[in-house]
């Protein structure tokens, strides 16, 4: 009975179960009093009753009834013209929602693929637009910040010859970059002025030897060619000497170069030297055995 | 179905009578004549009766013959006359032989084909809003009733009791208008 009435209201107020129950013949004879004296008084019952009709029926269409709601319903709610009415209408009503029902529900897999492969779409427009906006920016990125990349990307023919940049400045820093500018003090640059060449050959006395004029200059150096007695290559040590054995130079670890006859070469700055005369003494310092010097004349006018 | 087809061997006195016992506006009359029929028809289809529709109708031509003798004695709810009527009618039925139970022919294919141009034709009929809520009720039909319900009722605004409740109505309304339009068909044929 507790299914039966709907005690919250404490009236005879019929649950929708009930209803069904009465439809399809399946309430209990006492149940089934009730229930009758009810849809004859009760106006609100009769209207419950009347769209339990339709709902059954769509039921039935839909096939939505358990097995003995169908068996029930074949033997008793289809006894009237009216109902059976009502069940063509509901037949009808499912031909045509169903075919749409099952036409939306049930798409294959490809035409529930199709629509995202479909390139009219706004999506796929917006993604492409999105990737190439991506790749212009990544290329943008990677020539200005990751050089490296650049050049692991590009082959050895497409990357530009190396030439030679006005300043040390121009050359790491852009003209255009924003970068603070490093102004640093640059030390003044040392010009080189051509040295004397003076090329001398080992003499025992300073009667046969050459005279030299010193180059002008703050810089001016003159270059001393010695050609080796035995020609022999090797390491010497040169040391200029005054007549007066005053030591003015002194320069090591000197190779030889050259052969037949193979020389040394060496520098020495012109403001050091004054008009006089002197001599060059030179000493084989890599083989111990072979250390005999051999002495140089010049003249400085 | 107009109340003068059940009466075949009702006077029309009587009838007029009968009509005029349930309320003196004939129109009102006429409504509750047909309520108190369906409810009859109602009762005894839940009773397994096989010709429900028959035995109501001769119990309303009993109450009608007997009206004259009750009219001005009668007290209370006349509906319920009718009730007690239809329980004798009905005893009475149960001790006939019984009959065997016909079941409704299937619908030809014309009969099919009319119903559902009267059902698109009624369709049409509806109100914006009727229309997309039965064809929302009655479209997605594979899912489970109640979770249909519950989301179709959420997208409407309303609760799912209120979505069932405006379905079934313009379900009636539906009926009412195909039965309405086949009738047409018919009698152009």
């Amino acid at each position: 009975m507790s299914e039966f009435m709907d005690k919250e209201h404490n009236s005879h107020q019929f649950s929708g179960d009930s209803i069904r129950h009465f439809l399809l013949g399946q309430l209990q004879p006492s149940e089934q009093t009730i229930f009758e004296e009810q849809l004859f008084i009760n106006s609100d019952l009769e209207a419950r009753v009347r769209l339990a009709e339709f709902e059954l029926a769509d039921d039935y269409a839909f096939k939505r009834l358990t097995e003995s709601e169908t068996k029930a319903f074949r033997e008793t709610y289809l006894l009237t013209t009216d109902r059976n009415q009502k069940l063509k209408v509901s037949q009808a009503i499912r031909d045509r929602f169903l075919s749409e029902s099952v036409a939306e529900t049930k798409p294959t897999v490809y035409q529930r693929l199709l629509p995202w492969f479909d390139l009219r779409r706004p999506t796929w427009r917006y993604a492409f637009a999105a990737l190439i906006l991506v790749l212009i920016l990544g290329t943008v990125f990677l020539v200005t910040k990751e050089t490296r990349i650049v050049k692991w990307i590009l082959p050895d023919r497409l990357k530009p010859r190396p030439h030679a940049s006005p300043t040390p400045q121009m050359m790491n820093h852009s003209p255009g970059s924003s970068s603070p500018v490093h102004d640093e003090p640059t030390p003044p640059v040392v010009l080189h002025e051509s040295p004397l060449i003076v090329s001398l050959t080992a003499t025992g006395s300073i009667d046969q030897s050459p005279v030299i004029t010193l180059p002008v200059g703050e810089n001016a150096v003159v270059r001393f060619q010695l050609l080796l007695k035995d020609g022999a290559p090797g390491v010497y040590r040169a040391d200029l000497w005054t007549t007066s054995d005053e030591t003015l130079f002194s320069a090591g670890s000197l190779k030889s170069f050259g052969a037949q006859p193979a020389s040394i070469s060496f520098d020495v700055p012109a403001k050091a030297l004054e008009s006089g005369q002197y001599q060059i003494r030179l000493t084989r310092t890599d083989d111990p055995a072979k250390q005999e010097s051999s002495q140089y004349y010049f003249r400085v006018q | 179905m107009s109340p003068a087809k059940h009466f075949k061997d009702l006077r029309q006195e009587d009838f007029d009578r009968l009509l005029d016992w349930l309320d003196t506006d004939r129109e009102e009359a006429g409504v509750i004549y047909e309520k108190i029929r369906w409810r009859l028809v109602a009762i005894l289809a839940a009773r397994g009766c096989l010709t429900p529709e028959e035995v109501a109708d001769e119990s309303i031509d009993r109450v009608a013959r007997r009206v004259r003798d009750i009219q001005d004695t009668y007290r209370g709810d006349k509906a319920i006359y009718f009730l007690g009527v239809m329980n004798n009618v009905h005893h009475e039925y149960l001790r006939r032989p019984s009959l065997p139970h016909l079941s409704e022919p299937e619908q030809n294919v014309e009969s099919k084909e009319q119903t559902h141009l009267c059902l698109d034709r009624c369709l049409d009929k509806l109100a914006p809003y009727s229309r997309q809520l039965i064809e929302k009720y009655y479209t997605e039909n594979k899912r489970a009733k109640i979770d249909l319900r519950r989301r179709i009722a959420r997208e409407l605004g309303i609760k799912s009791t209120t979505l069932r409740l405006r379905a079934l109505r313009i379900r009636e309304k539906l009926q009412t208008c195909i039965e309405h339009c086949l009738e047409l068909s018919e009698a152009r044929l």
